[in-house]
């Protein structure tokens, strides 16, 4: 089963498609240019094939339609002219005219009008008065009985003129025959007329219309019955349907011949009576949309090209707006990177290439800019190495030689070219050795300035005042309004190691206490007070510890324990404690510290060095001095 | 913005209206008020009028209003020469699609069973007492209406000043006569220069004008009883005298077969005749193709008479639009006449066509007082009668051949007179 959330999820999924799909410039130009250029010329394609098509085949419809028309026409002024001849042939022919009168009317009709062939003059019950064909004139008692034929019922009751079926005669001559009320000048129905019309000229009518190549016209009745067929005519029968066709129940006029061949069809009425003829005229629809189809083709090759085209010109143009942006692009990595001597290949005067030109003299002056900074840090640096010099000048380079029974060693390593850190050795006399580790927080020059006052301070105070406490004292109220004003505060921790009493006395004012390495175990002399600086009416109190043989005192600054991992981790007071542990007798204070700096540098894996790391060792050698009451002189030191 | 949206609509609002035709107050002027009845369906009007008329600006126009008026109307306008007018309106009835307007003189029309009586539309309509008595005539047969008479005319003498003046001649008046166009047709006649005195016509309605004039009759009326008279004496005297003129080649011979360059009104134009009868329709002619200063030496007289002292007759002419039997649109078709004899175009056939109106008020205009080529004309009309042979198509074709007859070359005008007359009679009295 899916889960629900999917839903939740689908916005997120749709940005990150429509990311993917317009996310790219490149993919948004070419985009873009389909959406403007391609699609529309397609869509342009569709519409002029639909039109075109719609208008041939509007134009095939209303040449056929003309076509019908035109025969229809021809063959309605035909019939008319009979018409016409009949009825004026109908006063002439009337009861009261003599039968010479009227074989005279007769003779002028078929002389004047050769296609009437037989000419009957029937009296108003459609009996036959007169009958003359073209061959001879019928004797009285040839004379028929008319009455019975339909049309001529028709023709005398209504006084209308008529035409009958197209009849194919036994010598193959075809023949209609038109029938012609006889009227009187009042209007009223004296007989009727009855002829009979060779079908040439209709037929000729029919072959000789101005059709388009391949079509045909025929004449049907009402009934869609045929009348006659064009000889070219492949069938002789009138389509199914035709006439529900002719009648107007089918919108369209397209329908299926009786063989079967797919055609085109227009029809027009002739107005014959009592039943309507129509001229239809068909053409098979392969040839009527032939050059429509040769044509679509031709369009449609004709707007796939422009389309084509139109791709490849929308391609050169994306290409040739991008490529300069990826140069662009390329340009800036590389300036990121460092590179401010990289320059942008300017390949036209368009706006991009104006861009480029701008990110050019952008790099210029980058570069310009970072030569002048990076001589500003080089003359920096000289001088954070002068006074890198000069704070490491500070530093006593080596203890003082005239107490071969202590040993003491020191490393400072600053976090930066100059630091807050320092440590210096003043020797008391022959016995006696003052230590300080300081610390003074913050980093950099102003640390360092400071260290150098607090540093020359101790060394000039270390000398006239012996007890580590009022030292701190004393220096805390000295050093307590500059610290302020700068916002700094200084730790520092100062022990005086009497070689002759074998004691240490140590006051603390904010430096990590001092480690004191005894049988292999560690203690933490509890010396602690707040750094000076913090508060000037601070007071500091001595620690008075009895050195034993073997003891070894370890002095740190913060830097040793607080240094950290990429990860956070600092090293701590386990680690250190460890180390000095595993400090054998027989190393010296050097090996300790450098296993110190060692594992200190593995624990920070390449961190960078937040703080000045200082390390003191003070290994008293208690065999080599004159030992004398140690609990004594320590308790007088603390006194 | 909001002024023009605003103005937009009040013209699609105003175009919309103005679908359904003119409102009531862009009605024109003048016209029959609008016919309800008429404007439920979609009609399509056939009307079928004389060549001559269909052409012309006003007739165009009227169909164009009409059919502004009656937008649901659409009117298919053909024109047919006048003289085959009833045979393909015969035709068309015989074929059952008789068109539902047609134009030639409605009483014969009806009295040949082609034109439908509509009494009943007049009666609605009643306006029958604006109408000239002789252009109801021209509508009416056996006291049946069969038509709206379109204009009137009749035959008067058109002559050129020059001619007489230059001939030494005296100008033709009232009271002009025979005796004195034979006198003076001789004077103006030089054959050597092909000039002649007169335009000889074989129009058997204008020669019945000329048998009027010189006091004979054709048709003789008395209740059902109808008789003609082709061989009464002042009808055969008078074809003598033109078939005479004929023959001592004082006047132009009519054509076998009508032709424009054997017109009179060419030939006056050309000033090859000195004279010729004519309807005032010849006078439009005239000014629009004669050269001005030909036209400027037209002058315009009574028909001769018998004696000076003779009462002045001629023919009565025109013509009338009329519904043919069986034509689907009867009220349409006299709607559309009714707009055809409106003072507006009434007055512009007779300005623009020489057709001069049917009704009594229009005469009233400026334009028949101004005019003295029109006098004789006006003058005329007061005593002209219809042509009501025409009535009897048979018989009218047997005079219209005998009048075709007299210009033959060694034509005996009695014998065919009295030929004619015994064939008219006869087609009178068995109705063919």
């Amino acid at each position: 089963m899916r889960s629900p959330l999917r839903y939740i999820s689908m916005p997120f999924r749709l940005a990150g498609f429509r990311r993917d799909l317009f996310g790219s410039l490149k993919i948004r130009l070419r985009w873009s240019y389909a959406m403007v250029s391609v699609v529309p010329l397609m869509l342009l394609g569709v519409l002029l094939v639909w039109f075109i098509l719609r208008a041939q085949r509007q134009t095939i419809s209303q040449e056929q339609q003309t076509a019908a028309n035109w025969v229809a026409r021809e063959i309605r002024v035909s019939l008319s002219a009979v018409d016409e001849q009949l009825l004026k042939l109908g006063p002439q022919v009337g009861p009261r005219q003599s039968p010479q009168a009227t074989l005279q009317a007769i003779s002028a009709l078929t002389s004047a009008m050769p296609e009437i062939v037989d000419v009957a003059v029937m009296d108003t019950t459609g009996k036959e008065r007169i009958h003359v064909s073209q061959v001879r004139g019928f004797y009285e008692s040839e004379l028929i009985d008319r009455s019975d034929d339909e049309l001529v019922r028709w023709t005398l009751q209504r006084g209308r003129v008529a035409q009958g079926t197209v009849i194919n005669q036994t010598d193959g001559i075809l023949i209609y025959p038109s029938y012609a009320p006889i009227l009187s000048d009042t209007g009223q129905i004296l007989g009727a007329i009855r002829v009979e019309v060779r079908f040439d000229r209709i037929a000729r009518t029919l072959q000789e219309a101005p059709l388009l190549q391949g079509s045909i016209a025929y004449l049907v009745d009402n009934q869609g019955t045929l009348q006659y067929a064009d000889e070219r005519s492949t069938t002789r029968a009138a389509p199914d349907g035709l006439a529900s066709r002719l009648e107007g129940a089918a919108s369209d006029n397209e329908y299926q011949s009786r063989n079967g061949t797919a055609v085109v069809g227009a029809w027009s009425p002739i107005d014959v009576q009592p039943a309507r003829w129509w001229v239809v005229v068909e053409l098979p629809k392969a040839l009527a949309y032939a050059s429509v189809q040769q044509a679509s083709l031709l369009l449609v090759g004709a707007v796939a090209f422009v389309i084509m085209t139109s791709i490849g010109w929308g391609l050169y143009q994306s290409r040739s707006i991008l490529q300069p942006i990826e140069e662009l692009r390329a340009g800036a990595v590389m300036i990121g990177a460092g590179d401010l001597a990289a320059r942008i290949p300017i390949h036209s005067s368009d706006e991009i290439g104006h861009l480029a030109g701008e990110f050019n003299l952008m790099a210029e002056r980058l570069q310009r800019s970072r030569n002048e900074v990076d001589r500003q840090n080089e003359r920096l640096r000289e001088g954070l190495a002068l006074a890198r010099d000069i704070q490491l000048g500070l530093l006593p380079s080596a203890p003082p030689d005239n107490m071969p029974h202590l040993t003491v060693r020191a490393h400072s390593l600053p976090a930066y070219e100059v630091g807050g850190d320092f440590y210096t050795y003043i020797a008391l006399d022959n016995q006696r050795m003052a230590v300080a580790v300081g610390d003074i927080s913050g980093k950099g020059v102003g640390a360092a300035l400071m260290m150098a006052l607090a540093s020359s301070m101790v060394e000039a105070q270390g000398r006239a005042i012996t007890q580590p406490q009022v030292l701190l004292t004393d220096l805390n109220q000295q050093l307590s309004a500059r610290l302020a004003v700068n916002r700094m505060n200084a730790a520092l921790l100062y022990a005086i190691i009497d070689m002759e009493h074998a004691t240490l006395c140590v006051a603390n004012a904010g430096m990590i206490s001092p480690m004191l390495l005894r049988d292999g175990q560690v203690e933490l002399i509890p010396a602690y007070g707040l750094p000076l600086g913090s508060m000037p009416e601070a007071h500091y109190v001595d620690v008075g510890v009895d050195l034993q043989t073997g003891d070894l005192l370890l002095l740190v600054s913060d830097g040793i324990v607080e240094a950290h991992q990429a990860g956070g981790e600092l090293f701590g007071f386990g680690r250190l404690e460890q180390i000095l542990r595993r400090h054998s007798p027989e190393k010296s204070p050097d090996d300790l510290i450098a296993v110190i700096m060692q594992e200190v540098t593995q624990f920070m894996d390449g961190s960078e060095q937040h703080d000045d790391m200082t390390i003191v060792v003070i290994q008293p050698n208690l065999a080599l001095a004159p030992v004398l009451e140690p609990r004594l002189l320590a308790e007088e030191m603390l006194v | 913005m909001r002024h023009m949206i605003g103005a937009v609509l009040l013209c699609t609002v105003a175009l919309l209206t103005g679908c359904g035709g003119p409102p009531a107050s862009a009605w024109p002027a003048g016209m029959p008020p609008r016919n309800a009845a008429l404007t439920e369906r979609p009609i399509t009007l056939r009307v079928w009028m004389a060549a001559d008329y269909a052409s012309q600006s006003p007739i165009v126009d009227l169909v164009d209003a009409f059919q502004q008026a009656y937008p649901n109307i659409k009117i298919e306008l053909s024109g047919y020469d006048w003289q085959q007018m009833a045979g393909k309106v015969q035709l068309a009835i015989s074929q059952g699609a008789p068109p539902d307007v047609a134009h030639q003189h409605a009483f014969a029309m009806g009295a040949q069973g082609i034109a439908e009586p509509v009494d009943d539309l007049w009666q609605q309509w009643n306006a029958q007492q604006e109408f000239m008595a002789g252009a109801m005539d021209d509508v009416t047969w056996k006291g049946r209406r069969y038509g709206v008479p379109l204009d009137i005319n009749t035959l008067f003498m058109i002559y050129n000043k020059a001619a007489f003046k230059n001939a030494g001649l005296a100008l033709p008046g009232p009271g002009y006569t025979y005796a004195q166009l034979r006198s003076d047709l001789e004077k103006l006649t030089v054959p050597d220069q092909g000039r002649y005195g007169i335009a000889l016509s074989a129009s058997g309605w204008g020669m019945y004008g000329l048998v009027r004039s010189n006091g004979g009759e054709l048709l003789h009326e008395d209740g059902d009883q109808v008789s003609v008279s082709l061989d009464d004496p002042q009808v055969v005297e008078t074809l003598r005298f033109f078939s005479d003129l004929g023959r001592r080649q004082l006047g132009t011979l009519p054509p076998p077969q009508p032709r424009q360059s054997d017109h009179p009104v060419v030939l006056f134009s050309q000033r090859k005749v000195a004279l010729f009868y004519a309807g005032p329709f010849d006078l439009a002619r005239l000014k629009k193709e004669a050269p001005p200063e030909v036209f400027a030496e037209v002058g315009t007289a009574p028909l001769p008479v018998p004696k000076p002292d003779a009462p002045s007759r001629s023919v009565l002419g025109g013509g009338s639009l009329f519904v043919p039997k069986g034509a689907e649109h009867r009220e349409a078709a006299f709607e559309f006449m009714k707009w055809a004899v409106s003072d507006r175009y009434a007055l512009r056939m007779a300005q623009e066509m020489g057709r001069y109106p049917v009704r009594s008020s229009v005469y009233q205009h400026p334009y028949f007082r101004t005019e003295p080529l029109l006098m004789p004309f006006l003058e005329q009309l007061k005593a002209a009668r219809p042509h009501k042979l025409e009535a009897y198509a048979s018989a009218n074709a047997i005079w219209s051949k005998a009048v075709h007859d007299v210009y033959a070359p060694g034509a005996d005008v009695d014998v065919i007179m009295s030929f004619a007359q015994k064939q008219a009679q006869e087609a009178v009295r068995s109705g063919q």
